[in-house]
């Protein structure tokens, strides 16, 4: 099955998400290389997805992934903690 | 009446193919399939694929045959010693006026009634539709984050983490830790579905375990279980480590991985594909620029060659070399820039971003200027005006000169918006004529 479209954005961050960056530099690509643009905006298109590219690199070489546990907390309210040793060890992990 | 005749006609002598015929429609007609439990004696797995063994408890045994086709459906294998529940039916084997029991079905004693149990549940559910393809969702091809419901202390939990954060450096994985065997653990694996549920913050649910006995997987049949899994509003990967058997909750999640390791590489992209892709789109990105620039610069070329406006020629060659010389630095920048993004990636080289910015803006505005000189030098626009282009016939080349004529040569008009072929009637030396 093919994964779907998540273009939903990263709720810790104002940047978009992978997908929407993703989208957009294909979008900006695509219209440069057909090339009905003014010059003006083929500039500015472009300084946006050097941006882009900086950007979905950034977040694919970006290495902060955490590991929390959900526990049924106060009144079983969803909580999450930090994972319990052993889960979120990096060095392990990332071996 | 010969003594004899009348001796036979008193005995009634039948003859043991008969006797056998008999009995075995004695038996099969009178004795239905049944279930019998027993332990399992001389076994043989013949070179036909049959299997001929006894069946037996503390003081009788009966002998009994698998034909091969059923022998192949078999999920364990038996042997001596081995306690099963066999559904089967008796039969005569006439040859020989042996009876047996004529197995359809054999499974370990004790798991024969939580199979039919089994099959009876997933006959209700899919009966529900909780098994249809129509209602298998597609999860993100991003999540940002996943949740997984898994014991805490298996190894399923750890491949899933490794495998996970190999593929996607910066994925975010949320347990939801559950016993996932023994008594209660239907229950707890159900509460933590429904609790991911109640959060609601994840993409993706990977529910399961790692591999071992039907038995060990036998929370994900329940009924419990397999109701949460259908009933959770996030899209779910089930992740039952178990080639053979597929448990129900395999057929109610949207998608089944094999293992938990295979679960985590379907739900969680691979960051050196998408980098790959990136750099791919980078790539184009700096050609389709660069490429832009070089048309642009081609057409003033191709004003500045064919139209000769004389005085603007000189401003129209010294901005194509602008224009060649920003393409330059413009693919010279970004090439900086991606490695810099590569190298250190969240880590801004905050002396060159104010430079380039510099250098966009100044290009702009000399390319803003020229593109105003373009729209003012443009053919078209002259035309309008009133002139004409001259043009050999064929359109090759621009007449600049009557000197360059003879009579009869055929000529192309350009208007603005037109054209007209014409024919020299003679040419006529000496300066420019008032027009």
């Amino acid at each position: 099955m093919p994964p779907k479209s998540n273009a939903k954005s990263d709720p810790e961050s104002a940047a978009p998400s992978f997908e929407a960056a993703l989208t957009r530099l294909e979008e900006i690509v695509n219209r440069l290389e057909r090339g009905d643009i003014t010059l003006d905006e083929s500039l500015a298109v472009f300084r946006e997805g050097s941006d882009l590219v900086k950007q979905c690199l950034a977040r694919l070489t970006r290495a902060e992934a955490t590991v929390l546990e959900l526990i049924a907390g106060e009144g079983g309210l969803p909580a999450t903690t930090p994972a319990r040793p052993g889960l979120e060890g990096d060095d392990d992990a990332l071996v | 009446m010969s003594p004899m005749e009348a001796f036979s006609f008193e005995r009634r002598i039948t003859t043991p193919s008969e006797i056998n015929r008999r009995v075995k429609q004695l038996i099969e007609g009178e004795i239905d399939e049944l279930w019998v439990r027993g332990e399992i004696s001389n076994f043989t797995r013949a070179a036909s694929g049959h299997l001929y063994f006894s069946l037996k408890d503390s003081t009788a045994q009966i002998r009994g045959v698998m034909w091969k086709g059923n022998a192949q459906r078999l999920r364990f294998q038996p042997a001596d010693g081995v306690e099963v529940e066999i559904r089967g039916k008796l039969s005569v084997y006439e040859p020989r006026g042996e009876y047996q029991l004529n197995a359809a079905e054999m499974s370990p004693a004790g798991l024969g009634a939580l199979y039919m149990a089994l099959e009876a549940l997933k006959r209700k559910l899919a009966a529900e539709g909780l098994f249809d393809q129509g209602r298998k969702r597609q999860f993100p091809a991003f999540p940002i984050v996943v949740g997984l419901v898994t014991s805490p202390g298996g190894a399923a939990v750890r491949d899933l983490i490794r495998v996970a954060r190999r593929r996607w450096p910066s994925v975010r994985l949320v347990l939801a830790p559950t016993r996932v065997q023994g008594e209660g653990s239907a229950v707890e694996i159900a509460a933590a579905i429904e609790l991911m549920n109640r959060w609601g913050q994840a993409d993706v649910l990977i529910i399961g375990r790692g591999g071992g006995s039907m038995e060990d997987l036998w929370a994900f049949n329940e009924e419990i279980v397999v109701r949460a899994i259908a009933g959770s509003r996030i899209p779910t990967v089930s992740a039952v480590g178990h080639e053979v058997d597929v448990t129900l909750s395999d057929l109610a999640a949207d998608v089944r991985a094999a293992t938990p390791s295979n679960a985590a590489e379907l739900v969680v992209p691979d960051a050196r594909e998408w980098s790959e892709r990136i750099e791919r789109l980078n790539r184009q990105l700096n050609r389709a620029v660069v490429d832009g620039l070089t048309i642009r610069r081609r057409r003033i070329e191709s004003i500045t060659a064919t139209h000769g406006f004389k005085r603007p020629r000189d401003f129209l060659t010294q901005e194509a070399q602008r224009v060649d010389d920003l393409a330059r630095r413009l693919a010279l920048g970004t090439e900086r820039r991606l490695i810099d993004a590569r190298r250190r990636a969240s880590d801004l080289d905050r002396r060159r971003q104010p430079a380039l910015r510099n250098l966009l803006t100044r290009s702009r505005a000399r390319l803003d200027r020229l593109s105003a000189q373009l729209g003012s030098l443009d053919s078209t626009a002259v035309l309008s005006r009133g002139y004409a282009l001259v043009l050999r016939a064929d359109g090759s080349s621009v007449v600049t000169t009557a000197g360059d004529l003879r009579p009869e040569d055929r000529l192309m008009l350009q208007f603005a918006l037109d054209r007209a072929a014409v024919r020299v009637e003679s040419t006529i030396p000496g300066g420019p004529g008032d027009i």
